[in-house]
């Protein structure tokens, strides 16, 4: 029998001394005012020139690098502090990007403020440079300059971000990676964003561990340039990409790979044509995240032997563009681990599992973690009940609701009572029939729906079932989305009740 | 090895004693390193170079950062209370996260510290931080004439 201590079954009081306190501070505006006081009271005698100088250079380094010059007329004493800094932050933010009076001004403060650095080496190095096309003036030698001298100065950490506003004329080309700065052998750790890969540059950044990179058209001879010349990578992740058919991820140190949004940028992507599938095959890769936006999309997940953990966090508003299998392949990943699925994953295989009358069947899955990202809704019993069948190690299971996941069953709830199923009676009398022998922990973060009241039966009906049949359960938490919000005590409660 | 106790104690330079319970505990890299590197039969782990008062504000950001279901908006409230302290304080708090090797904390503070000088005029960053301004008015003239294209 599944045993609840007191603890786990009121998570309201649950909390602890450090717990209450905080909640006493947040909601007592009197004790709040004279924190302050007491702390501009000790402020009289309290000076930051008193801190030790590497905090200071420490401090100075997250500063813009025009801010951190600015500090020189604090004091004499300060004079020397911002030549130190070993991150440099570029960040034309606070100019208006229209105006070029003002990029001239950032240009100018950033030139002039470089040579005059005396660290020999930059540990990171963030460019965030944003402009409009207003005059005919490219901006993209400056950025070569400064991306020479980071280069020059062994960065280690590079977050590149060129973006500008332009009207999107054909022959209109994102900035390009400058040759010098894609074989930098110091570079660790780099962030890419709106850039352009040449076709003829060649990636051979030697001591690379981290790359991501974002809007960003990437090809098939990229992606086999990054294997076979980076050979420290470890993890490797693609934000709104598309360009390449193939990922054959065939470096065995990179064991994290993340693909998120599959989009068409600017620039290059007019002249990308065709149908956007690709295959994975990565043999070493332990952690797999493939989420958001995947329209129009194939991907088909070959070798992954090494999985240890995967999310799957996709949706495809074409629904139909996604063949079926491919979802069902993606879903029976051999994940040795932790499998975390969303809603509208669960959505799409329920429905079409209804369409199907259930005549199919998951591969056994090997996972012991298990996440659903997503709303407990009838519709997704069927294929709940799949899942749990097909992963009989399973020993924690957590649900955790999304915040757009209530509309999304909404539909598919209407879309099944449409069906007007005859099966969905018998359906609901053989589901959940399975014994879980090894679940030991549950977790579940009710729906909060802020004003509606939560209609819980559906999540009661799968607790319920949960506890009737994880003979070796241990443990149940249902923790509140909100503190001290009505709408997730009053959800609680009567969860508690079934 | 130290036995397996539900309790570790935590005892500072001035003999200030705090007893974390073992799940928060090793929850935490720094403990669970100590733990494993001190050999010692009581589970007491002296902090030489830190005072009780300073230790007190450590310990009470861990629980908070280590309880279980806490939510990011919680975290973010707590936080914003617990960095109410002044420039000295602050700095005790990193010396002591750095003697612990608690980078996440670290890093709390020196973003603390970049937000009280962030976007603040000069005149303000010397005011607040009691910054002693010691270059005669005909100086301080000069090195912002030098450098106009920085204070314009």
């Amino acid at each position: 029998m599944a045993t609840m201590s007191e603890k786990d079954q009121f998570p309201s009081s649950r909390g602890d001394y450090g717990n209450s306190e905080s909640w006493l501070i947040e909601n007592s505006p009197k004790k709040k005012e004279k924190i302050e006081t007491e702390s501009d009271e000790t402020g009289l005698i309290d000076r930051i020139s008193q801190l030790p100088d590497a905090l200071i250079v420490q401090i100075l380094s997250r500063l813009s690098i025009t801010d951190a010059f600015r500090t020189i007329i604090l004091s004499k004493h300060w004079q020397y502090f911002w030549t130190s800094i070993d991150k440099l932050v570029y960040d034309n933010e606070e100019f208006s990007h229209s105006d070029s009076s003002m990029l001239h001004k950032f240009i100018s403060l950033t030139d002039n403020v470089l040579p005059l650095l005396s660290s020999s080496s930059i540990k990171k190095c963030s460019l965030n440079f944003m402009f409009e096309h207003v005059d005919d003036v490219s901006y993209f030698p400056v950025i070569d300059k400064w991306l020479e001298f980071a280069v020059n100065k062994k960065v280690e950490g590079l977050c590149l971000n060129i973006s500008y506003d332009t009207d999107a004329i054909e022959h209109d080309q994102p900035y390009s990676l400058p040759e010098v700065f894609c074989s930098s052998s110091s570079i660790l750790k780099l962030k890419c964003q709106n850039c352009r890969i040449l076709d003829d540059c060649v990636l051979n950044w030697i001591s690379l561990k981290s790359l991501t990179l974002e809007n960003l058209l990437i090809r098939d001879e990229h992606i086999k340039q990054i294997m076979s010349n980076c050979h420290q990578l470890e993890s490797f992740n693609l934000f709104g990409f598309c360009g390449f058919n193939r990922l054959h991820m065939t470096s065995p140190k990179c064991k994290r790979l993340k693909l998120i949004d599959h989009y068409h940028p600017i620039g290059d992507w007019y002249s990308f044509e065709g149908d956007c599938c690709f295959e994975v095959v990565a043999p070493y890769v332990e952690h797999l995240t493939i989420s958001g936006d995947f329209d129009y999309t194939e991907i088909e997940l070959k070798d992954l032997s090494s999985l240890d953990h995967a999310k799957l966090c996709l949706c495809s508003d074409e629904f139909d563009s996604m063949d079926e299998d491919i979802l069902i392949d993606l879903l029976s990943v051999r994940c040795a681990n932790e499998l975390i699925l969303s809603s509208w994953f669960i959505k799409v295989i329920s429905i079409w599992m209804m369409d199907l009358e259930l005549n199919f069947s998951l591969p056994l899955l090997e996972c012991k973690w298990l996440t659903i990202s997503s709303y407990i809704s009838k519709v997704s019993f069927p294929m709940l009940d799949k899942l749990l069948r097909s992963t009989p190690n399973l020993e924690n299971l957590m649900i955790f609701p999304g915040v757009e996941d209530h509309s999304i069953f909404q539909d598919a709830e209407e879309y099944t009572e449409a069906l007007e199923l005859d099966d969905l009676l018998s359906f609901e009398e053989n589901i959940f029939k399975v014994s879980l022998q090894n679940l030991k922990n549950v977790k579940v973060m009710p729906f909060c729906s802020g004003t509606r009241t939560f209609d819980a039966t559906e999540l009661d009906q799968f607790l319920k079932f949960l506890l009737e049949h994880a003979i070796n359960l241990e443990k149940m938490v249902i923790v509140p989305k909100h503190k001290g919000c009505n709408s997730c005590s009053t959800n609680i409660s009567q969860l508690m009740k079934c | 090895m130290m036995s397996l106790g539900k309790l570790i104690t935590l005892k500072t330079n001035d003999n200030e004693e705090f007893k974390l319970d073992k799940t928060v505990a090793v929850k935490l890299e720094i403990i669970k390193n100590i733990v494993q590197d001190v050999d010692c039969t009581s589970n007491v782990i002296p902090l030489p170079n830190i005072d009780g008062k300073t230790m007190t504000k450590v310990v009470k950001y861990w629980k908070k950062h280590s309880e279980e279901g806490v939510t990011e908006v919680q975290l973010k409230n707590f936080d914003q209370d617990f960095l109410k302290m002044s420039h000295s304080e602050l700095h005790d708090v990193h010396l002591a996260a750095k003697y612990l090797d608690d980078n996440q904390l670290k890093e709390v503070i020196i973003q603390e510290f970049l937000d009280r000088i962030k976007g603040k005029p000069i005149e303000e960053i010397r005011e607040v931080f009691g910054i002693v301004n010691d270059y005669t008015p005909e100086e301080e003239e000069e090195v912002r004439r030098e450098n106009a294209w920085a204070f314009e």
